[in-house]
């Protein structure tokens, strides 16, 4: 299949950083702080540098290698046409779950700020919108995301700015409390919203300049930690990690507690930043899905697929959990199931294609 | 609500369907049909309120089985 559309390096890097926290950033740091305490933040910059070493790194060598195949169609031309496959096929299912799990999580928010409306009308509403901007290309989401990331990254600025200084510093003592396997074993949680960006192993055909790839994606993870572990640490600040612990979104609750005379109540910008955010991962993972299923069946269109996709996400992600509950005591023991798919595939994906090309010369 | 569900799948037919039988996109069509009829199914569960048992069992049981 021809790719036509192509987008800049900078939109590239904006994508993977969307399709990294967007919704991330709204729970950080609560399953960290479960396991180490006031320590919370400590796993988050720890999970830059292995994502860093561990998914962005080999998918960028690999995309480099095969600068015209997305990764759905390099894995049969690396580990056999059976074995091959069954990779793309599990690629594409995680990037439908985590389509799914985006819709989920757009929705579940929505409905804490209007109780009456049922959590369906969020979801299909997204999905239109999602379905509308899919079958536009990977040109409009790039730009889409040019615009959308400035104005998040605002609202973020000024939630952080505003709240600050009720910050109090005994809060993270005492430092490194924790020992090193409690640690490592927090550091799967932000690993697994870091390895989201394997989508890039779906647009990185796309990109106009291809000897930037690597560099895109390493930028990328480190901006996505940075954002991440700055906010894991003024939520650690501001409300100490006991009630950390309780709390389901941070970032709504600490917009709501951060003033700065004449502004408070500043929630309005977690609901921009949050829509506007995850309308890009969804139609981001959308199209990842559709693109990923025509390449596996070497079909000549990808477009006919959108709306069966997404209405079978629609369906998927209402019968996933029961309720917000179960949903994030879903999240805080699936970290390991949902980190094998990125991590562990990509990394036998390169190390086999290190392998073959060493044997070849 | 059953009937809305119907509604909407025979639209999505009736706009995507012509497209791809004018173009003689065979394999496509079976898939395309193959991925909306299951679709279909989970909608018309979903409107009857019937409730699928949850993936998280299965992940919570083999989660505890690798971790001890």
């Amino acid at each position: 299949m021809i790719n036509k559309s192509l987008i800049t390096s900078r939109q590239a890097f904006l994508l993977i950083v969307l399709a990294n926290i967007s919704t991330a950033v709204l729970f950080v740091p609560t399953t960290p702080v479960e396991i180490v305490n006031q320590d919370g933040w400590i796993p988050v910059i720890l999970s830059t540098f292995f994502a860093a070493l561990l998914l962005y790194y080999p998918l960028g060598a690999m995309c480099k290698k095969y600068p015209e195949h997305t990764i759905i169609q390099y894995s049969p031309l690396i580990l056999g046409r059976f074995i091959g496959k069954l990779f793309a096929a599990l690629f594409i299912y995680y990037f439908f779950i985590i389509h799914c799990l985006a819709l989920r999580e757009f929705g579940e928010l929505v409905i804490t700020f209007m109780p009456e409306t049922s959590i369906n009308v969020p979801i299909i509403f997204i999905s239109l919108i999602s379905i509308y901007t899919v079958k536009c290309g990977l040109e409009v989401m790039g730009r889409c995301a040019e615009i959308i990331f400035p104005l998040g990254f605002i609202s973020l600025f000024i939630i952080g700015l505003f709240s600050i200084e009720q910050g109090d510093y005994t809060n993270l003592q005492p430092f490194m409390e924790s020992s090193i396997m409690p640690l490592m074993i927090a550091t799967l949680s932000p690993l697994d919203w870091l390895s989201l960006g394997l989508v890039f192993g779906i647009f990185a055909p796309c990109v106009n300049n291809k000897r930037s790839l690597v560099k895109i994606g390493i930028y990328a993870v480190f901006l996505s930690g940075a954002i991440l572990t700055i906010f894991s640490i003024i939520n650690i600040l501001v409300f100490g990690s006991d009630l950390l612990k309780i709390l389901n979104y941070p970032l709504l609750i600490l917009s709501r507690v951060s003033k700065f005379e004449p502004f408070e109540r500043i929630e309005v910008f977690i609901i921009l930043l949050w829509v506007s955010w995850v309308f890009i991962r969804v139609s981001l993972f959308s199209y990842a899905t559709v693109l990923g299923l025509s390449q596996l069946f070497n079909f000549t269109d990808h477009r006919f697929l959108i709306v069966p996709e997404n209405l079978l996400a629609i369906a998927y992600s209402l019968f996933m959990y029961d309720s917000f509950v179960e949903m994030s005591y879903a999240f805080s023991i699936s970290q390991l199931y949902y980190i094998s798919i990125p991590l562990g595939l990509t990394i036998i994906l390169w190390l086999t294609s290190i392998i073959r090309s060493k044997m070849k010369t | 609500m059953i009937s809305l569900v119907i509604l909407t799948f025979l639209g999505i037919i009736a706009i995507e369907v012509p497209g791809l039988i004018r173009k003689k996109y065979w394999k496509e069509l079976i898939v395309f049909l193959l991925l909306l009829f299951i679709a279909f199914i989970a909608s018309i569960l979903l409107a009857m309120g019937f409730e699928f048992p949850s993936l998280i069992k299965g992940i919570e049981i083999l989660i505890k089985y690798i971790l001890r």
